[in-house]
């Protein structure tokens, strides 16, 4: 085992991913969900609207701060949400099964066979108190009818598969016993040992360091070219969507305000919440004499969002769209025309050249 | 796992002797020095008298000395003496001499042994499933009316003295309507069915009222646990919500419940007074009380002693019971 | 609402601490560093029971295992290095919130190792600490003028019918609308706590900050508010920060120096572009290889990418020699049997590298593609 991996210098950091297949087969089909908690203080809104697909061997970051409704929206494709405290509407198409209103059976028989979810803190994700073997097992037959001594050898093989070192002897040991990158190997090797369609990976590498967020990321890229699963990754790391995703989905107080490729997205967005993002994060290469540009403000409240355009009380540009619309009217998440695919929710009639002349300058 | 456990019992030893130590010094020695001598003379004892019943008591000899004797009878045994003479003998393990009654503590605390053990143990038959039972259906449908029903009756009982509700009970369940008999105590030895009878009553209202405590804790825990990140995971394996509930939830929450019931059993075990006095049976709570009243050191120093014992035995229990399920916690 | 901390960080010059200021760019222009802080050798081991035997046995955890650097007036070093690398020790040795096991730290020329809390009371008003958990560092039932107030009262430098004045002096300056020197901090957002917590450190005018992961709680947006506060008050009140993170992209934006660490040492310090353009330690260049990196998609090619492979391992019984060998790939037997010393760098004393096999790699982290 190398301590280093080196490609051949040179070798373009684009080809990170593979092309994309333009051939390959919808496994997801989200369209204008919607889900909401009843509180006492009200009803939370915390996703309006949503709606992308994700295809097979591809990944999509869904990206977004907190309260943005990415998690959310993640966990009712798995039926997560209390169906007693939550009301969820719109469409998920997983596989060709149709999943608002269906029941726990019809999501247990899903969970983890077609779709599985990984979380970001693999230190209270995994049972403290049962055997690690034991737990990704438990998933096995869940969904097969097996004997426990060959749902046993295939949770070794999965902690194999996910570079555990000793997977017969870390098969038997509990959590606490693994390091924190360990125990995220382990819960990937529990997310695919059905071989699911669909992984979720909910800020899978937020809780770890940098040299071990390499580590996963590598290991989720490798795996998904190995089993061809779908993977949305939740994030609110641009840099990370910039190294692991196909495809981004940008939201903003629980609606989705751009889509695209990482490409399109990350290089020539067309949404200012999605500038804003940019020139927030000091990269490792940008000058340093000058301030970061930070969005202003703070998210609005779930509970009482803005009329119009949600973003617009923190929008440097709102008023270069006439008539106030941006308070008024709620920007529909339109295709750019020409752009299949490309989406983005904006009354500003030319962003492009706008980020062409006022915000990428400052980026670099 | 033997050296956690032998590390463990010597640290229960020590804790242990520390109480030895302790209880002697309190009964035997200072202002309460005397207590034996006044005890047996009457309180219009002269200072003569008492001198003479505790140079033939042997209780005027040096404290060390004294204290010695106390440990040897605590280890060996010893022999009773007055001015000289063998009056009595008392067994290993000696928990001191009861001059009025002229009978060893021991012995005394053997009588009453069997009546508490029954009581507490039997009652943790009931409150044990009960209150875990109860807790996980309120913690699983927390807000339905059924979790609102049984969290306010446990508020409201557990609000109410014990000795009241023990005392209604037993007036109502087994006096006036008859659902239960009567409450007493038989030698088990003697006859098991009587010796059960005997009981019923004692451990179905000890146990109710001790399983509504741990209702709420358990529902704590278990409303604690359903939210928690593993129990996520688990849910999103596609197992069913039972297993989710039973398996993986109920196995983090039993290691708190564990401790508080360990803590609460070696407390019982040190005396429960009132469901004693209320069913009339004689435990060791009794055994106290009534030596209190008659001033019975010996015998105070001997239930101090038996209660502390059971408390360092219970915790050393739990723990032990918390590594069986708790695997974080191995060796520490 | 970063318009308003602009004009209230301007408004902070009048508020009497300009000269400090001036000071500060002296530092600018000329390296002509008039040193605040000095650490040397500083230790922290944290005993941990072992229990295998019959009588439990005490290790050491050795968080900080012989760290020296200084800090300037007006200079903002960075601490950067993983989970258990000792980083968040050092700032709580260096606020002396803990005790050091042994090594000195000098604070213009006193001696601050081993105060006692009584002889430590002065100090105290020069080192200010910040906190990472905008949630847990304030107390939740002081009300915000209680919160500010309290150093300035335990100090006494205002006269106390001047405090609350002064505490919405201090509530402007970071960007917080005075009239709320009356709420409770569960009544603000997660960015506007921290700076709270900033304007408790600014409220005794310190001259050094030690700022533990201040950003890292909070959302990205929120992050780069909180950090153009940061700058504002460097350049404006000329305070001294150590800056402890683990982002290395605002550890670059914000900081002139920057120390590495790795498993309670330093392995690597150097100005600004000797770390992030001319590293040479390893483990300097593997940390920064494995950043993820938004240029990817701008068409950036870095030279090659590091992978450590494995976990750090464990402070209770670090490795010997260097403590990087583990997982190094240059590791040869002089590195398991001689621990490298901070050495310099070739005729540049500002820049100090602990390896045997140094060696400058370029480039890894690419830069976006001009076009």
């Amino acid at each position: 085992m190398t301590q280093t991996t080196t490609p051949p210098a040179g070798e373009p950091g684009t080809q990170r991913r593979p092309p994309l297949d333009p051939n390959a087969p919808v496994v997801l089909t989200v369209e204008d969900l919607k889900v909401q908690f009843p509180t006492e203080e009200g009803l939370i809104s915390a996703v309006n609207g949503v709606s992308y697909q994700v295809k097979a061997g591809q990944t999509l970051a869904i990206v977004g701060e907190s309260g943005s409704g990415k998690s959310v929206s993640s966990m009712a494709i798995m039926g997560l949400h209390d169906p007693k405290r939550s009301r969820i509407g719109g469409s998920i198409k997983l596989d060709g099964q149709e999943l608002v209103g269906a029941s726990q059976a019809e999501f247990r028989k899903l969970r983890s066979a077609t779709a599985a979810m990984i979380f970001q803190d693999p230190q209270s994700s995994l049972h403290p108190f049962k055997k690690v073997g034991a737990q990704i097992a438990e998933a096995y037959l869940a969904h097969h009818k097996v004997s426990k001594s060959v749902a046993a050898k295939r949770a070794v093989e999965m902690l194999d598969r996910v570079g555990v070192p000793n997977p017969d002897r870390r098969a038997k040991q509990y959590p606490f016993e693994f390091s924190g990158g360990m125990r995220q190997r382990a819960m990937i090797g529990l997310g695919l040992v059905n071989d699911p369609k669909l992984l979720i990976a909910d800020e899978p590498t937020t809780a770890l360091d940098v040299t071990v967020q390499a580590q996963i990321l590598d290991l989720m890229n490798d795996l998904q070219r190995e089993f061809g699963s779908a993977i949305i990754m939740i994030t609110h790391d641009l840099a990370v969507v910039a190294e692991v995703a196909d495809h981004v989905l940008v939201m903003y107080a629980g609606r989705s305000v751009e889509h695209g490729t990482a490409q399109q997205v990350l290089a020539n967005p067309r949404m200012p919440y999605t500038w804003g993002l940019l020139s927030s994060v000091p990269s490792l290469t940008a000058d340093v004499g000058s301030d970061l540009k930070p969005i202003p403000g703070n998210p609005p409240s779930l509970l009482n969002l803005p009329g119009g355009c949600s973003f617009r009380p923190r929008c440097a540009y709102s008023d270069r769209v006439p008539d106030n619309r941006c308070a008024t009217e709620l920007p529909e998440f339109l295709e750019v025309p020409g752009e299949p695919g490309r989406l983005s929710r904006c009354h500003l009639a030319d962003p492009a050249a706008i980020f062409a002349d006022e915000v990428a300058p400052n980026l670099e | 796992m033997i050296v956690y456990i032998a590390r463990r019992l010597l640290l229960a030893i020590s804790v242990l002797f520390a109480t030895i130590v302790l209880t002697f010094g309190l009964f035997f020695t200072g202002p309460a020095k005397d207590g034996v001598a006044y005890q047996i003379c009457g309180t219009k004892c002269t200072n003569q008298k008492v001198h003479d019943i505790n140079h033939s008591l042997g209780l005027d000899k040096p404290v060390v000395e004294q204290f010695g004797t106390y440990v040897k009878g605590l280890v060996a045994g010893r022999d009773i003496t007055n001015d000289g003479q063998v009056t009595g003998h008392c067994d290993a393990p000696c928990l001191g001499w009861s001059y009025v009654q002229s009978q060893s503590v021991t012995d005394q605390v053997k009588q009453v042994m069997p009546v508490t053990f029954a009581i507490v143990f039997g009652g943790m038959f009931i409150y044990i499933p009960l209150g875990l039972l109860l807790g996980v259906v309120c913690g699983r449908n927390r807000g339905s009316p059924l979790d609102r029903f049984l969290v306010g009756a446990s508020q409201l009982i557990s609000a109410t003295p014990y000795y009241a509700i023990a005392l209604l009970l037993n007036l109502y369940l087994i006096f006036t309507w008859k659902v239960l008999p009567a409450t007493g105590y038989t030698p088990l030895t003697e006859s098991p069915g009587t010796w059960f009878k005997g009981f019923i009553a004692i451990w179905v209202i000890f146990g109710l009222f001790a399983s509504m405590t741990y209702v709420r804790y358990v529902r704590a825990f278990m409303i604690n646990t359903l939210s928690s990140d593993f129990v996520r995971t688990a849910r999103s394996k596609g197992i069913s919500e039972r297993t989710v509930v039973w398996r993986h939830a109920l196995r983090a929450t039993i290691a708190p419940y564990l401790t508080l019931i360990g803590v609460e059993v070696a407390l019982q075990l040190s005396g429960s007074i009132f469901t004693e006095q209320v069913f009339n049976v004689r435990g060791i709570g009794r055994l106290g009380l009534d030596a209190i009243s008659t001033n019975d050191l010996p015998v105070i120093a001997g239930t101090v002693l038996v209660g502390a014992t059971f408390i360092v035995l219970g915790n050393l229990l739990v723990d032990l019971l918390y590594v069986a399920v708790d695997p974080t916690v191995k060796l520490t | 609402m970063t318009d308003n901390t602009t004009d209230a960080v301007e408004g902070a010059g009048a508020i009497d601490i300009s000269k400090r200021a001036e000071e500060s760019v002296v530092h600018e222009s000329q390296r002509d560093r008039e040193v605040l802080l000095t650490v040397k050798d500083l230790a922290k081991h944290f005993p941990v029971k072992e229990y295998s035997g019959l009588f439990p046995k005490t290790l050491q955890t050795r968080a900080v295992d012989g760290v020296s650097f200084d800090l300037a007036k007006g200079e903002t070093l960075g601490l950067v290095g993983e989970s258990g690398c000792g980083k968040t020790t050092t700032g709580r040795l260096v606020t002396r919130l803990l005790e050091p096991t042994s090594g000195s730290i000098e604070f213009e020329g006193r001696e601050i190792a081993h105060l006692k809390e009584k002889a430590l009371r002065p100090m105290r008003r020069d080192i200010q600490m910040i906190f990472q958990d905008p949630y847990g560092s304030l107390n939740p039932r002081f009300t915000v003028s209680k919160i500010i107030g309290a150093p300035l009262e335990i100090h006494g430098l205002v006269p106390k019918d001047k405090i609350k004045a002064r505490v919405q002096e201090l509530l402007e300056i970071v960007g917080l609308n005075p009239e709320h020197v009356n709420r409770y901090p569960n009544e603000f957002s997660g960015g506007q706590r921290q700076r709270i917590g900033i304007a408790r450190a600014l409220a005794v005018e310190p001259k050094v900050v030690v700022a533990d992961e201040p950003v890292s709680a909070l959302d990205v947006s929120i992050q780069a508010q909180v950090m153009n506060l940061m700058s504002q008050l460097r350049r404006d009140l000329g305070i001294a920060f150590v800056f402890i993170a683990h982002d290395l992209g605002i550890v670059r934006h914000f900081c002139d120096r920057i120390a590495v660490m790795y498993l309670g040492k330093i392995v690597e310090v150097g100005d600004r572009e000797d770390i992030y353009e001319k590293p040479q330690h390893p483990y300097t260049q593997a940390l920064l290889s494995a950043a993820p990196d938004l240029n990817v998609v701008r068409g950036a090619v870095p030279n090659e990418r590091i992978r450590l492979i494995g976990d750090v391992p464990s402070p209770i019984d670090p490795p010997s020699g260097c403590r990087f060998r583990t997982r190094c790939w240059k590791a040869q037997e002089i590195c398991a049997a001689e621990e490298p010393p901070l050495d310099p760098e070739d005729g540049k004393p500002s820049h100090t590298i602990a390896c045997h096999f140094p060696e400058v790699k370029t480039n890894l982290v690419a830069e976006a593609d001009a076009s």
